[in-house]
């Protein structure tokens, strides 16, 4: 059966999670500062969304409906303490880094916003699909916001020095306001503004 | 229908029976390599504050990942030049063979009764003229930062006076601000302050708000704090002083030329 492009391709650009949907902006906030844990925040996320959703989506026909929301918080925080302890088994320190926001997958809103939108009315493999797309949606953001945060508050990417010596000798300085929560949401509202100029998305 | 009370129970319990037992699985079946990483991370932090693996004295080295070959290099370079310590809440060397210094978790010690907390401390041992000597004193730190808490090590030369390094292991503050109490910049700040007055009373190492003045007689007990996050660097301050408290009986008995360390 062939899924629909739109599954995968909607909530990476028109439909995203964090810049049409404005969820999961607690996590965007706190985890990009430097590019590298965003990265790996993304792919925690991706890996948890799609997989819950593909569990979720087996179980649906036997989920009984007066209970779904415990069952499905059930799969999702099996799912985040495994990714939590595959972290610190093989990425020790990034997990000790990112500390409580691995955790805090758990109350993503994406990741139950998915499972209830989607999962649990749809087949396996289009919720595979629908978690790949809006996990992707959500790292893609995640990984625009780390990359301009490191940029313009360390002058760093990646913990490796991008921007020459001669251009802090120049008079340049680092942003500190971009190391704080502000700067966070001024790249976001910046990506969101642009996204939506292109898009010509409205409110309702 | 699928709705009866009966059925909605079995599903519950089937359900969390699957996800108990799947992450019991897991970890169990990742516990050794997590210890692993989690006691070479400790060590290495211990080795640094000592001094040693300058390597890894630049920024941004000591947050590298460790494979497990890497781990137990640390492991045998810790057995070989570290020797550990554990003391009572009086300074005195208890002898318990069953606990190990490193596992000791400071933050479980200060629920105990006082006398039976157990202090660890490391002493870095090197061979001058074919005698073992200590060179530096590494104690455990630990406090409140401002969503978390903090773990590190501190090592003091051997006037126990003079602050040979530190480092924090664990934490959970917010990344970019005070997360930056792990980065090298700020824990090199302490290298060479002192922490005892004139009088020699204990006067610990205070984390400013802004910077030290070099002309202030006090710059030689004081760091430079990290702007946006003067919560964290406070509790620092705090945790030092607490921390470095509870060895002065330790610290005084050995400046007053206790020459037996208690060393096993």
């Amino acid at each position: 059966m062939a899924v629909d492009k739109k599954i995968f391709l909607d909530p990476i650009n028109e439909n995203n999670p964090i810049t049409t949907q404005v969820l999961g902006i607690c996590s965007a906030l706190a985890v990009t500062s430097q590019l590298k844990p965003s990265i790996v925040m993304g792919l925690a996320v991706i890996a948890v969304v799609a997989l819950s959703n593909v569990i979720t989506s087996f179980m649906r026909e036997y989920i009984p409906q007066k209970v779904r929301i415990i069952v499905e918080m059930t799969v999702v925080a099996s799912l985040v303490i495994l990714v939590d302890q595959l972290l610190k088994a093989y990425a020790y320190q990034m997990s000790k880094q990112l500390s409580v926001f691995v955790g805090l997958i758990i109350t993503n809103c994406i990741v139950l916003g998915r499972i209830e939108a989607f999962s649990m009315g749809n087949r396996p493999l289009p919720s595979f699909v629908d978690g790949l797309g809006n996990g992707l949606g959500y790292a893609i953001i995640l990984f625009l916001v780390g990359f301009f945060r490191e940029l313009l508050g360390f002058g760093k990417l990646l913990g490796y020095r991008v921007l020459p010596e001669s251009l802090y000798a120049a008079g340049y300085e680092n942003n500190g306001l971009m190391v704080l929560a502000p700067g966070a949401f001024i790249i976001l509202s910046l990506i969101i503004w642009l996204q939506r100029t292109i898009s010509g998305y409205r409110e309702d | 229908m699928r709705q009866g009370n009966a059925y909605t129970l079995i599903f519950l319990t089937a359900v969390a029976l699957v996800a108990s037992l799947g992450l019991a699985l897991a970890a169990q079946m990742l516990k050794d390599r997590q210890d692993l990483l989690r006691q070479a991370d400790m060590k290495r932090n211990i080795l640094i504050a000592a001094g040693f693996m300058e390597c890894y004295a630049d920024a941004g080295e000591s947050r590298r990942e460790m494979d497990p070959g890497v781990c137990t290099d640390v492991h045998l370079y810790y057995e070989a030049h570290m020797r550990a310590v554990l003391l009572d809440h009086r300074g005195d060397a208890v002898d318990e063979p069953e606990t190990r210094p490193e596992l000791v978790d400071p933050a479980r010690e200060a629920d105990k009764p006082l006398e039976n907390r157990r202090y660890p401390v490391f002493l870095r041992v090197d061979l001058i003229e074919g005698r073992e000597t200590v060179s530096a004193y590494c104690i455990p730190i630990y406090g409140k930062g401002l969503w978390s808490s903090l773990y590190g090590y501190l090592a003091l030369e051997s006037d126990l006076n003079t602050v040979r390094g530190l480092t924090f292991y664990r934490q959970g503050e917010t990344p970019g601000l005070g997360a930056e109490i792990q980065s090298r910049w700020f824990q090199e700040e302490f290298k060479g302050k002192t922490i005892l007055d004139a009088k020699g009373r204990l006067v610990s190492i205070t984390v400013l708000k802004g910077k030290t003045d070099p002309s202030s007689p006090q710059a030689a007990h004081q760091v430079d704090g990290i702007s946006g996050a003067t919560l964290t660097t406070r509790g620092v301050t705090e945790l030092l002083m607490k921390s470095l408290s509870m060895y002065e009986p330790y610290f005084t008995m050995i400046r007053r030329g206790g020459a037996e360390h208690g060393r096993r």
